[in-house]
């Protein structure tokens, strides 16, 4: 009996040094786990002053260089590297000068302002028909994609689209940055194939296209500002790298959500759903 | 009679490349150009230019690796680098002259006559 009581008493003080070691334990990783968190919403503000400072930094580049061009052959005619000029002349380019460097004030000024509205989106929604705003927006890039070898088929849904509550100017927006990708990077042929769906309470639009595609170990990052494919930076060091970044939020700021699948060199296929 | 000093710019704006060319050759410059990084790191190890006019955003390899390149080789370290450009941040400057560029323009704000003077400025500092 004795020595069922020690046994007893032995098993007991383990359970209890168990049990405070597992308080201490689960103390312990509270504390880490709210330090980590800590540390992870700091690193995430830092993310996004960075975003923030990189936006501001990119856009200004690609407004200033047309403006620098204008400004330089504006001093080049001042200077008189393509001959003389009378007082008519030098007075009218002394003007547009002072306005082109005016511009790039003014850009800078903007830049500053829109960075911090960028992310409070309003819409003004009214009833739209999907459809005709597809075919419309397709009808307005044929030229563009004739010009770049690029077909873009538009089939209409074989059953009716609902009316859907949008911000046409938006939605517009986001329609023409998907077909225009799909358009640009298309390598100098082939085809988009463009399909709108009725799914219950949900409308899916889809672009198919048989483009550059985009690599794997980038795709992570597509819908980050200023997003740019390694493989089309070495093409085309023009775009801004915002069209996807803004999509997303004119998606996701009407209830819906944006998808992109892509293999590179063989194509890319972009959908969003919008709520009914 | 001096040999005429000679500029290689390095920058894919078709417009730009234009005006600063004609700018630098009326005040008698020898002028190369390159529109990529690559074509204008051989170009400056072939020709051995004076001065190099540097931007950015470039196709490829981007303005600060090919400045990393030209300033990391013997053949082209010793030459000054203007970067021109439109990026205009602090840290884009730091980064440039941690780099070893010898000076750093932004070209919306910097006037043709004023490039010309800067050119000049580092190229009688060798």
């Amino acid at each position: 009996m004795k020595n069922k009581d020690f046994f007893e008493q032995i098993s007991m003080t383990i359970l209890d040094f168990v049990l405070v070691a597992v308080v201490i334990l689960l103390g312990y990783y509270i504390i880490v786990l709210k330090r980590k968190s800590r540390l992870m919403a700091q690193i995430e503000v830092r993310k996004m002053e960075d975003r923030r400072s990189s936006f501001v930094s990119i856009i200004s580049h690609q407004l200033r260089t047309p403006l620098s061009v204008i400004k330089g052959y504006i001093e080049a005619l001042l200077t008189g590297d393509q001959g003389p000029l009378n007082d008519g002349q030098k007075e009218y380019l002394n003007d547009a000068l002072i306005i082109s460097r005016d511009s790039v004030n003014l850009v800078n000024d903007y830049l500053d302002a829109a960075k911090t509205d960028i992310e409070h989106m309003t819409l003004k929604r009214e009833l739209v028909d999907l459809v005709q705003l597809v075919q419309a927006e397709v009808n307005k890039l044929r030229p563009l994609s004739m010009a770049s070898n690029c077909e873009i088929v538009f089939t209409p849904p074989a059953d009716a689209v609902p009316p859907v509550s949008v911000d046409v100017i938006k939605i517009k927006q986001v329609i023409e940055n998907i077909l225009t990708n799909a358009i640009k990077y298309s390598r100098g042929h082939g085809t988009a194939n463009v399909t709108l769906a009725n799914r219950g309470r949900q409308v899916i639009f889809s672009c198919q296209d048989t483009g550059l595609g985009i690599p794997k170990d980038q795709q992570a990052d597509l819908f980050t500002k200023f997003f740019r494919a390694k493989n089309i930076m070495h093409r085309d060091t023009k775009g801004s790298g915002l069209g996807l970044y803004v999509s997303k939020l004119i998606v996701e700021a009407h209830g819906g959500r944006i998808m992109i699948a892509s293999e590179e060199n063989q194509g890319t296929t972009v959908q969003f759903i919008l709520p009914v | 009679m001096a040999l005429p000093l000679k500029a290689l710019i390095i920058e894919d704006d078709l417009s730009l490349l234009k005006i600063y060319t004609n700018k630098l050759k009326l005040n008698g410059f020898d002028v190369s150009m390159a529109t990529t990084g690559d074509e204008g790191v051989r170009k400056a190890k072939v020709e051995r230019p004076n001065i190099i006019l540097l931007d950015l955003i470039l196709p490829g390899q981007d303005g600060f690796q090919v400045l990393q390149m030209l300033k990391s080789s013997p053949e082209t370290g010793p030459i000054p680098v203007i970067i021109m450009s439109n990026l205009a941040q602090p840290s884009d400057k730091q980064r440039a002259s941690e780099l070893g560029a010898a000076g750093y323009l932004v070209k919306a704000d910097v006037s043709l006559v004023d490039m010309v003077a800067k050119v000049k400025e580092f190229c009688n500092q060798q």
